[in-house]
């Protein structure tokens, strides 16, 4: 194993551990507003992630929009609310205990699942990390991903002619606009019109009721 | 992309604008009765259009880089649809007195779920499944919550958190199947796993070939289960049917269920139809069904309330629809079998009309006497002679007694069931039928058989009659005459590709 590599391993369980810890927290804590803080560190985490796995743009915008904007906003309603800023309701022992059991139960059938099954194109794990150490140390080449020219991918030098897994996207920022208004634009489109109903919706039951 | 693909979601497209043109004739001239009637007429053009392609039947019908694929299955669910918004829309024009000033706002959400269940029954790709969901979803949720009083409220809560849980647990679903496969488009979906099983990359001890694999569909059709209203997901649909208005829980409960199925249908036949998978989810829907249907039935017989009841209801027929996505052909030696997603494009069919019938019919009683209790449905033999008759073809077709559509809808659905080996399946069905007799007869006995609390009669508005008729008339037509719909369900489901014999 390589120092880069190395370095690559202990970013990711710092990222991994805050972001989980976090992620716990926000359920656990019994007030409000520090589950809003603790769900904008989990954000914060796993935009850490994004980074690792050479996402820089969409890391921006976790960091800008989730960190920034969603969580500021959930604060803020929090405090204008005064009555929910006082505490959560603790729910009782037996959802608590059922609750923990269920929980590790769909865990180790998560991680069970994600060990014993051959992923798409990420089976060449020493491949991958390769690619992932290259572009740490910046000494990667790019092709096109085979079977989609339109997607630059990075590969590390050493292995730049023979690999043929698309795996991290070079310029991240172009691709992912390239793949916002071709291949996904459909789904791209519709959002606006789910963010249109929910706006309708929001505005029709915070309206004020009239006498009749 | 270009100009085939505009014409080939143009109904679609048209159910979008008619939606923003809804709600901009209410903002600009405030006069609900106008864009009641006015989206009305304009549910013709995407109904037009729909039929317009179905009989063009083009022969690329992948659209959007395979984002959507515009078959006569997914125009055979457009029209279905179109069809539902405008009998909800209908019967809201009297029961819409409760929301105020909000009739246009009512129309402009119902439109836009149903646009959602369009894109929904064409979508062809993963993340465009889970947005047209997520339209289809978030309106009603706002919907539930229209009467503005304290249970329906609650409905509306329940709705929108529960609906936010089964989407986690669908896109939690959707990212194992993409990890594994390496893509979100189904049918790209499908070519890799046939790879995969010719490389050997499947392990044969294992269900469905993965762990990943396993873990992904599983996750997935529990997420989808909670919009079928099917166990072990079917807890939010007493809550959200009672405390609901009627429209709109008519509108859940018949659009959002076949809308539900029809996107399973196609994920199941179009990325997991090979045969070996096939066995596998055919086995977890014979389960599935048989506790759904089950539970829904036992659960429905101690109710007073009505919409509770048709809530339960619904849950039980989501069983029996069940039994049809079970009935696959690799469960026999017979090559080609359409039986089983032919049964149930039919049930949805019939099930739109019967269901329909009933809403209706409870509407315009309860829009007088504003009690959904069953004693409150005593005597309308004699005070609402033409509707309580119109509830009654409903219910007893919901029963499954001849000469409705329930009938030979449960019929098809069982005979596919025995054709692919699963006679035990089809038994339950039919135990299933027998004790739910008992709850739906009770009403129909409550309306003609006790005394009515009041003398004064119950008369039926226009409108909202003719829209009962019409769903009624069809319970009946398709129980005597089926063989035109049950010709179209077949064309329908003919054209998804990965179907057996296709």
């Amino acid at each position: 194993m390589t120092e880069s590599s190395a370095l690559v391993d202990v970013i990711f369980w710092v990222g991994a551990i805050a972001a989980i810890g976090a992620s716990v927290m926000v359920v656990a804590a019994r007030d409000v507003l520090k589950s809003a803080v603790f769900l904008a560190a989990s954000f914060l985490a796993v935009g850490g992630i994004y980074v690792l796995l050479r996402a820089e743009f969409l890391a921006a915008v976790q960091v800008l929009i989730y960190v920034g904007a969603v969580s500021i906003l959930i604060i803020f309603t929090i405090m204008m609310v005064r009555q929910i800023a006082g505490g959560n309701r603790s729910a009782g022992p037996f959802y608590v205990v059922t609750g923990a059991i269920a929980a590790t139960l769909v865990s180790l059938a998560v991680i069970y699942a994600a060990y014993n099954t051959d992923w798409s194109d990420l089976d060449a794990a020493a491949a991958s990390d390769q690619r992932v150490e290259a572009a740490l140390t910046g000494s990667y080449a790019s092709q096109p991903a085979p079977g989609n020219p339109k997607v630059d991918i990075i590969v590390a030098p050493a292995t730049a002619a023979a690999n043929s897994h698309p795996g991290v996207f070079e310029r991240s920022t172009g691709n992912l606009g390239q793949l916002f208004i071709r291949d996904y634009v459909l789904a791209f489109e519709i959002i606006s019109l789910v963010l249109l109903a929910a706006l309708i919706g929001a505005l029709v039951l915070a309206r004020e009721r009239r006498p009749t | 992309m270009g100009a085939h693909d505009l014409w080939l979601l143009s109904p679609q497209l048209a159910m979008a604008a008619l939606a923003c043109t809804a709600l901009v004739v209410d903002l600009a001239t405030g006069r609900s009765k106008l864009v009641l009637w006015l989206s009305l007429i304009g549910l013709v053009i995407p109904a037009a259009l729909s039929i317009a392609l179905w009989a063009a039947n083009p022969a690329d019908t992948l659209v959007f880089f395979g984002a959507a694929s515009v078959d006569r299955f997914s125009l055979f669910f457009t029209l279905l649809f179109t069809g539902v918004a405008a009998a909800v829309i209908v019967s809201a024009e009297k029961y819409a007195s409760r929301f105020q000033e909000q009739r246009g706002e009512f129309v402009g959400l119902i439109l836009a779920s149903t646009t959602g269940m369009m894109l929904l029954a064409s979508a062809n790709e993963l993340i465009t499944i889970y947005v047209s969901l997520e339209l289809t979803a978030l309106p009603v949720a706002a919907l539930l919550a229209f009467l503005r009083e304290d249970r329906s409220a609650e409905a509306g809560m329940k709705f929108l958190i529960l609906s936010g849980v089964s989407s986690a647990l669908l896109l939690y679903g959707l990212v194992f199947i993409f990890g594994f496969t390496g893509t979100t488009r189904l049918d790209e979906i499908f070519a890799r796993i046939g790879d995969l099983q010719a490389s050997g990359g499947f392990d044969s001890t294992v269900p469905f070939g993965s762990y990943g694999l396993l873990l992904g569909i599983a996750l997935a059709i529990s997420g989808f289960a909670f919009k079928l209203a099917a166990a072990p997901f079917q807890m939010w649909v007493p809550d959200a049917y009672e405390g609901g208005p009627t429209p709109v829980v008519a509108f859940l409960s018949v659009a959002s269920k076949a809308a539900g199925f029809a996107v399973v249908l196609r994920i199941l036949y179009s990325a997991f139809g090979s045969p070996e998978l096939a066995v596998e989810w055919s086995a977890l829907f014979a389960v599935l069904a048989v506790v759904t249907m089950t539970l829904g039935n036992l659960m429905a017989l101690p109710q007073k309330n009505v919409k509770r009841l048709l809530g339960y209801s619904t849950i039980s027929q989501a069983g029996f629809m069940l039994i049809g996505l079970a009935a696959v052909s690799a469960n026999t030696s017979a090559g080609s079998l359409v039986a089983g997603p032919q049964s149930v494009v039919f049930y949805l069919a019939g099930y739109a009309f019967t269901n329909l019938a009933v809403f209706l019919g409870v509407i315009a009683i309860t829009n007088r006497t504003n009690d959904n209790t069953i004693a409150g449905f005593a005597g309308m033999g004699r005070r609402a002679p033409v509707t309580a008759l119109l509830l009654a073809i409903g219910l007893i077709s919901l029963l499954g007694l001849p000469p409705t559509v329930g009938f030979m809808s449960k019929i098809f659905v069982f005979n596919a069931a025995v054709n692919s080996g699963l006679a035990w399946l089809a038994l339950a069905g039919v135990l299933n039928s027998v004790i739910s007799a008992y709850y739906y007869l009770r009403v129909i006995r409550a309306m003609y058989m006790e005394a009515p609390t009041s003398d004064e009669r119950i008369t039926l508005d226009p409108s909202l009659g003719v829209a009962t008729g019409i769903a009624a008339f069809g319970a009946v037509l398709f129980g005597v005459a089926p063989w035109f719909l049950l010709r179209a369900a077949e064309i329908a489901v003919r054209s998804l590709s990965g179907v057996a014999g296709s």
